[in-house]
């Protein structure tokens, strides 16, 4: 049988094992939804991996999470991912953006690419403000993907690039700087 | 969604997951595309050793970049009657550096530009990757190896720093044209072969004293120069070579050729920027003790260990290419008089190498053990 590539480097498919009972927390978006979640799919995220680590130092007992930059429709989506990916290790999403080799396994690609664009744009951007290696990852190169065989018109179009006689809105894009 | 909304670092993350193709249509987009591609890309481009122009199975221009020790095209020019097949859409137009061409999306070739006129165009595509590259990168330009069927074709083209043609008699005039009026090259790799049919050359065997290029020719001052002849009898790279490295395989070289090449290099006469020569000669041998008679070859003593020559390579094709000549391990060695500077001599069967050391006689032999 012929060996598999890059195997060792691929994120694999979660698979049950044996561990301790889930501890579920609330989480709430900046818009007010209130959502339930695994620590362990959480902790996928370094900024919130940080707040609960906060609260676990103190022994404070952590009720909720609140993600205030982050509206309840994407925070669905990125709790959606980050059960999916909760046993992953999180050292081979960091190897994978190191080493500019990032394989998307079907279930992600599956995931991502049904998204209409401006929720792509969204997730990728809660994944940036909550710091998920694997989701931003999976997500740039997924929009990078789109971009295969279209012509410059329908680049301009599916990235929103301005005409050049327009004039930008304000954000925080740094190309004109 | 909005390219330009991410934050930087998602817009660098982004743009790093392009392939060269579709990176290189996306800068034309806008011209703060092109800007935010050249700034946030800049590691990824300095990976990038070299772009080249190369030609597919016909000598319809290919554009290469390295990519995993391997070449990828990102560009290919041709005529007007392309296969459509291959095409994942249809025509639109692109104004690349002033040209306004005809271009498709190919899945095997990057961008299919068509032009019926090639020049002109390459020189545009040129100026454009030579914009959002920058001049660090090496520009290597390659004429197809269809010498029988095709004429040397090769654009003047800014920061061309390496050659590599393939040249039949009919040729040499149009490199050697081509190569006058041009800044000295870095690296020229030239294989060159006459037919023993034609004109003045005639089937009675090797012509000793022909020279493919005059020895003005600006050939000779490449630093690096790599050459593959056959039928000449005698690389006139040897007597003519104004560089620094010289990598030739030949049919024959005759013995009186490489002594006066030695007796030139140690006479201060001619190669005075020699570091390395190296001769693979395909159907003689090198006559070892003759060559060294007649040189006036010194010895190290033979109880003791000789220095190895090796040089880091002026020109590497890919990233997996030996970095550095072939080492030199020879007890024999000449003094050039003007310097007393050293060259290890080291003749094996059919391979002749020479090494010059920045290193008088003197400290040449303190350095051996």
């Amino acid at each position: 049988m012929a060996p598999k590539k890059n195997s060792a480097k691929r994120p694999q498919p979660s698979t049950p094992k044996p561990s301790a009972p889930a501890r579920i927390v609330k989480v709430q978006s900046s818009d007010g939804h209130i959502l339930q979640a695994d620590v362990r799919a959480l902790l996928l995220s370094s900024t919130l991996a940080a707040t609960i680590k906060g609260y676990d130092d103190e022994n404070k007992p952590l009720e909720k999470l609140e993600v205030n930059n982050v509206v309840g429709f994407t925070l669905k989506l990125v709790l959606e991912w980050c059960e999916k990916h909760k046993e992953d290790d999180p050292a081979i999403a960091q190897a994978e953006k190191d080493k500019k080799n990032i394989f998307i396994p079907s279930w992600d690609r599956h995931f991502l690419t049904k998204l209409p664009m401006g929720n792509l744009f969204d997730l990728i951007t809660a994944a940036y403000h909550l710091d998920i290696t694997g989701l931003i990852n999976y997500g740039c190169k997924t929009v990078a993907n789109s971009a295969k065989g279209k012509s410059t018109e329908e680049m301009r179009e599916l990235f929103g690039i301005p005409e050049p006689w327009e004039q930008p809105s304000t954000s925080t894009a740094t190309w004109d700087d | 969604m909005k390219l330009f909304k991410f934050p930087y670092l998602v817009q660098q993350e982004i743009l790093h997951n392009f392939e060269y193709k579709n990176l290189l249509l996306l800068s034309f987009v806008s011209k703060n595309m092109n800007k935010l591609i050249k700034s946030s890309q800049i590691a990824r481009f300095k990976s990038v050793n070299f772009i080249e122009y190369g030609s597919g199975r016909s000598d319809e221009p290919l554009v290469y970049i390295p990519h995993k020790n391997t070449r990828y095209t990102i560009l290919k020019l041709t005529g007007p009657f392309e296969n459509p097949a291959r095409h994942e859409n249809d025509y639109f137009t692109l104004n690349i550096s002033g040209k306004i061409v005809d271009v498709r999306v190919c899945i095997f070739h990057g961008l299919v530009v068509f032009s019926r006129s090639w020049e002109p165009v390459i020189k545009s595509i040129h100026n454009y990757l030579l914009n959002l590259f920058g001049s660090s990168v090496e520009y290597r330009w390659t004429t197809s190896t269809r010498t029988d069927l095709f004429e040397v074709f090769i654009p003047r083209l800014k920061n061309l720093s390496v050659l590599n043609t393939s040249c039949g008699e009919n040729d040499m005039k149009t490199v050697d044209t081509y190569l006058l009026s041009s800044p000295v090259i870095k690296r020229i790799d030239f294989f060159i072969f006459c037919s023993l049919d034609r004109g003045f050359f005639s089937r009675c065997g090797y012509m000793p004293t022909e020279e493919p290029f005059p020895p003005e020719s600006k050939l000779y001052q490449a630093q690096s120069i790599g050459v593959t002849q056959r039928e000449l009898a005698t690389p006139a790279v040897l007597r003519h070579y104004q560089g620094r490295q010289a990598f030739i395989k030949c049919e024959r070289c005759e013995n009186q050729d490489l002594i006066e090449f030695i007796n030139r290099w140690k006479s201060g006469e001619a190669f005075r920027n020699l570091e390395y020569l190296e001769i693979e000669i395909l159907i003689s041998e090198v006559p070892q003790n003759r060559i060294f008679y007649a040189t006036g070859t010194k010895y190290i003593d033979v109880t003791k260990r000789s220095p190895t020559h090796t040089l880091p390579k002026i020109f590497i094709d890919n990233g997996d290419d030996e970095p550095n000549t072939d080492p030199i391990t020879s007890h024999a060695y000449v003094v050039r008089e003007s310097d007393g500077h050293v060259a290890s001599v080291q003749i094996q069967r059919d391979t002749f190498s020479f090494g010059v050391w920045d290193k008088t006689e003197e400290e040449f032999l303190r350095m051996v053990e």
